[in-house]
């Protein structure tokens, strides 16, 4: 267990819950928490969620019960029942969600019992324990699905073929996941499906509350949301595939053929339609063909990102982009079961053999790279990390100059750009993700 | 030393009595890690009588006060709070049973990393 | 017996009895109607806000050659990731090179919490030397160990003898107090008892007088101006720039200085604060034990403002004539300058929201460019805003709405829908409230812009007349975009969740 997390790329359990909620539809955060959390969480996004800072009630405006030493020796629970009353007053939402911080966690406030008085009456109101040091922001994530699932969906729905849910991409720390979720749901949607991305703009609470009534789930990531799923699998007998994020045309056509057979699609069909969505996207490319070839555009490239972009851009990079992967970084603090289980995620069909590691600490990167890669000597004939790219997040950019490689934020932290609803996800976004690319490469250009 | 509690009442029961008008206070000791009622310390003269707060009067009920951790009344001044503080003792304006307060403060953490530092 | 005796400084609650909520009128005021005392009152209904540490490690992680190690739950104080920029730029500016920010996180989980983290925090510093081998090692609590009592400075002292890093405690606890400018204290408190010692002497072999003479000379010519992050290098320029007109020389504390040269604030003439929220305790204790007297009135924002600060740091020096010109030079050209602003500003509607004395500030700036005041929000009340309610009140034309409170947009919003102004000035996060209601608006603090000293004004004028030459982003997205609040919240009166301690609520 390391004694310390340098930087670490992500909010606490209580951020990532923050932001989920902020993220659904008409669902209000209600913090029983320190005064500084929502504060922070606040900062946070703003210096890494890609210029995206709260939603509809997020940010400074989320109600918080701001606790105090009283409330640390004597309980705050009668703040936090003072708090939701004038809460449902004040601001208009359609379901109110508690979340607890460190500190009502560590004193131990019974907050259930409080809901439980609200919902006796009547109110829309849910919670989850989401204290800071449970786990991380996407551990949040995966407490507040486990919340909805248990406690807001509608149980003993009829289940309605070809109807499906997908996450896994966590709201604001992957500062894509606007564009990613709905460029998932459009495909989907192409094929035939009824889907509910929870998250995006045409999803609405009273859809999530029939969410259950869905015949398949898919889970968009190894690790984001996948706990998530046998709850509701659990509770609501719904099956769930998992799949990597898939970024651009061979990893979605994967994941496309996953959907296809796990809800009973004709492979056919699916097969049909992946063809035609190839077709497009290598017609995009066409003109491309000239220019990446005589500017040279092909890298040498360090992939540093979560547990969902190590894998699916690494993928992208080799089998559909022709790059050469050398080194793979995983950031999240994962333990030897998940770390074997990512390390197996790297049978790539261009047969490149990319070293994974797990490093949480953004300065050792720079030994990973040197104990991988031959050391320049001043020898004539040197094989250099050169034409080199660094494909990480905005802390990586140290690393990229200190090799002369050109560098791209897409990982959190995303503090150099501003994303609002572009997507890397399915072929399209194959296509977005070549133009960032390449646009960084030829920048001085 | 000992974890003290200083409680502001009237009745006995629940803890209301404002911090300068309180004519005693019920002292609490931490024995056995529940806390029992120890002594009941007369004021001699509450400084409450009008609308001037006799500053010295405050003072020395502070004073008398300070072999104590915490001192809970249903109100406590801001500037009796900084004179408590100085004494490093914590005040708090507090209202409610006094049983329940104590069960609870038993439990806190205060309580217990007073008795994490004894060890 | 000295704050600085103690492990934490006092909150400021309690040694200023500085307050967050409260609903008045300028005028109201400055005629002291509260008994000259705001009481302590309360909120019903909260949301969400800052605590000490979020400006606490903005100052912190400035600091050259030094890791900060947050000892608390994984993810507290993230919020670095946002001050990161700040290190970046700041660091750019002074030195030439762009770095990142270097903080660590003890993350502590659910069984640290319930065991004690000292010992991983042990660890972590032994590790973070090994690794970095910065000069200075800075270990800031965060609410977690404050309650299951971890003794930062218990650790600090048992690990300094074998580490060559000096070990900084800092306290930032927030649910200790609901004054986040307590974070000014609680990094000053470290720094003074812990850098303020003199390094080993170096003792001139042969004794040579003249230039004890000529160091003496210079030290009674120089000047500590404090900035604990509020100022970005370009308004310390202004201020350098104006202070060295008046021959004296001006050493910066204590961001991005370097920890070991801190001692040197003790050898000054006089400490000049650019706002009192953030200086007082530290300037206190320079003075108290080290004789270094001090300035703490006056944020030079604003002409007048600017004025009054140079005009006191004259009169200390007995250069008040040479000030007088300075002053009318300066105004002179800046007053040339703002003409062509002036007549599009004639009459419009401002709001304010900031730090306590800067929202102030900023609000004389304002009248004196031509807008009308018609409301104030300012993070907290003590005593040092007395002056400022006292110079504004004079300068107001119709008295106007002043509301403490820490953020709480919903108070805001409020207050914004009734009144309508043309133009609100907000801190950072703090702008899009009134952005979402239309309003056209401009961040009041950004280390990035000129704010401060002459500069400053004209700076600032600059900007909003670009903003109020074209408001159509806020204006167009106010159609579509909708705050989170009840129609009815709107017609309420905007302090009806303000209540006396334990008490009920103002109806």
């Amino acid at each position: 267990m390391p004694n310390f997390i340098e930087r670490p790329r992500y909010f606490c359990a209580l951020g990532g819950a923050m932001e989920t909620i902020t993220a659904l539809p008409g669902a209000i955060p209600v913090l029983h928490a320190a005064p500084g959390c929502a504060g922070n969480i606040t900062w946070t996004q703003n210096g890494g969620s890609g210029l995206q800072v709260g939603g509809y009630c997020g940010a400074l405006h989320v109600p918080c019960s701001n606790v105090q030493e009283k409330e640390v020796v004597f309980g705050g629970v009668d703040r936090l029942r003072e708090e939701i009353r004038h809460t449902l007053d004040i601001i208009a939402g359609e379901l109110y969600f508690v979340i607890t911080g460190c500190v009502t966690e560590i004193i131990g406030d019974d907050v259930r019992a409080v809901i439980n008085q609200f919902r006796e009456e009547g109110v829309p109101i849910i919670h989850a324990e989401t204290g800071g040091f449970k786990g991380n922001s996407y551990y949040g994530y995966e407490l507040v699905l486990q919340s909805l699932f248990k406690n807001y969906l509608t149980k003993g729905l009829e289940k309605k073929k070809n109807k499906v849910n997908l996450w896994g991409i966590v709201p604001f720390m992957d500062v894509f996941w606007r564009g990613n979720l709905e460029g998932l749901r459009l495909l989907l949607e192409k094929l035939g499906f009824e889907v509910n991305t929870f998250f995006t703009q045409d999803d609405t609470l009273p859809e999530i509350q029939k969410a259950g009534s869905a015949a398949l789930n898919i889970v968009v990531s190894d690790l984001y949301g996948v706990e998530a799923a046998e709850l509701f699998k659990e509770i609501h007998g719904t099956p769930f595939i998992v799949t990597p994020l898939p970024v651009g045309p061979s990893a979605t056509h994967e994941f496309l053929r996953q959907a296809g057979e796990a809800a009973g699609i004709d492979p056919a069909t699916v097969e049909k339609f992946v063809t035609q969505e190839k077709q497009r996207y290598y017609k995009y490319l066409e003109p491309l063909l000239e220019g990446y070839n005589d500017l040279d555009l092909q890298r040498h490239v360090i992939v540093i990102g979560d547990a969902n972009y190590a894998v699916s851009l690494t993928k992208f990079l080799a089998d559909d982009l022709g790059w050469l992967p050398e080194l793979v970084v995983f950031s999240d603090p994962l333990n030897e079961t998940q770390q074997q289980l990512f390390s197996q995620r790297f049978d790539l069909e261009s047969g490149l053999q990319p070293v994974v590691v797990f490093e949480t600490d953004t300065s050792e990167v720079i030994r990973h790279f040197k104990q991988n890669w031959p050391e320049f000597h001043g020898q004539k004939y040197y094989n250099a990390f050169a034409p080199g790219f660094v494909l990480g997040s905005s802390l990586d950019r140290e690393l990229a100059l200190s090799l002369g490689a050109a560098h791209l934020s897409v990982s959190f932290p995303v503090a150099n750009r501003a994303i609002i609803d572009r997507g890397y996800t399915g072929f399209r976004g194959g296509l977005r993700l070549i133009e960032d690319l390449l646009g960084s490469c030829i920048a001085a250009r | 030393m000992s974890f003290k509690i200083a409680i502001a009442s009237s009745d006995n029961q629940t803890i209301n009595e404002h911090f300068g008008r309180a004519r005693h206070f019920l002292i609490f000791d931490l024995v056995d890690s529940r806390f029992t009622l120890a002594e009941v310390r007369e004021i001699a003269s509450p400084h409450c009588g009008g609308v001037q707060h006799d500053a010295a009067a405050v003072e020395n009920i502070v004073e008398l006060l300070s072999d104590c951790r915490l001192v809970l009344a249903s109100q406590i001044g801001p500037r009796v709070i900084e004179l408590l503080r100085i004494k490093e003792i914590k005040g708090y304006a507090v209202s409610g049973l006094i049983d329940q307060t104590l069960a609870r403060l038993a439990s806190s953490y205060e309580v217990k990393n007073y008795l994490k530092n004894l060890e | 017996m000295s704050y600085l005796d103690n492990k934490e400084p006092p909150k400021r609650e309690d040694r200023l009895q500085a307050r967050i909520a409260y609903g008045g009128s300028i005028c109201g005021l400055a005629k002291g109607k509260q008994g000259g005392c705001i009481a302590d009152q309360e909120r019903s209904f909260t949301q969400g806000s800052i605590c000490l540490l979020l400006p606490g490690l903005a100052m912190l992680n400035s600091l050259p050659d030094s890791v900060v190690i947050l000892h608390g739950a994984i993810g507290c104080g993230s919020c670095a990731h946002s001050q990161n920029a700040n290190v970046r730029s700041g660091g750019n500016i002074r030195w030439g090179r762009v770095k990142d920010a270097l903080w660590l996180s003890t993350a502590l989980n659910e069984s640290e919490v319930v065991n004690g983290g000292e010992p991983k925090l042990e660890a972590a510093i032994r590790e973070a030397y090994r690794r970095y081998r910065p000069a200075t090692i800075i270990v800031v609590a965060g609410c977690v160990p404050g309650i299951i009592g971890d003794d930062i400075d218990g650790v600090a002292a048992r690990l300094q003898g074998e580490i060559s890093a000096k070990i900084l405690p800092v306290h930032c606890e927030g649910f200790k107090t609901k004054i986040w400018a307590t974070a000014y204290d609680a990094v000053y408190h470290s720094l003074g008892r812990n850098l303020l010692d003199d390094p080993e002497e170096e003792t001139r072999i042969i004794p040579d007088e003249l230039e004890d003479l000529k160091e003496k000379h210079r030290l009674s010519r120089t000047v500590n101006l404090m900035n604990v992050s509020s100022m970005g290098r370009v308004d310390e320029q202004e201020l350098e720039r104006l202070l060295r007109s008046l021959g004296l020389s001006v050493n910066i504390f204590p961001v991005f200085s370097k920890p070991e040269e801190m001692y040197r604030v003790k050898y000054a003439a006089l400490s000049i604060s650019t706002c009192p929220t953030h200086d007082d305790y530290i300037l206190k204790h320079l003075q108290e034990k080290y004789g270094v007297p001090y300035i703490l009135q006056h944020m030079p924002i604003g002409i007048e403002n600017t004025n009054h600060w140079l005009r006191d740091v004259a009169a200390f020096f007995h250069l008040e004539e040479l000030a007088e010109n300075i002053i009318a030079r300066e105004v002179a050209e800046l007053e040339e300058a703002l003409a062509e602003f002036k007549p599009l500003f004639a009459g419009k509607k401002a709001f304010i929201n900031a730090g306590e004395i800067r929202a102030f500030a900023n609000a004389y700036l304002l009248t004196e460019l031509g807008f009308e005041i018609v409301g104030i929000r300012s993070f907290h009340h003590d005593e040092f805003a007395e002056i400022e309610y006292e110079k504004l009140s004079k300068i107001a034309g119709q008295d106007y709405v002043v509301n403490i409170a820490n953020a709480q947009p919903f108070e805001e919003a409020n207050l914004l829908k009734k009144l309508k102004p043309d133009l609100f000035l907000g801190h950072w996060n703090g702008n899009a409230t009134a952005a979402k209601l239309g309003i056209a608006t401009h961040v009041i603090y950004n280390t990035g812009l000129n704010y401060i000293g002459y500069k400053g004004v004209y700076e600032m004028a600059r900007r909003v007349y670009r903003q109020l030459k074209n408001p159509s982003f806020n204006r167009k997205a106010c159609e579509y975009i909708r705050l989170p609040y009840h129609e009815r919240w709107y017609e309420a009166e905007p302090f009806s969740h303000i209540k006396a301690q334990g008490g009920v609520n103002h109806a």
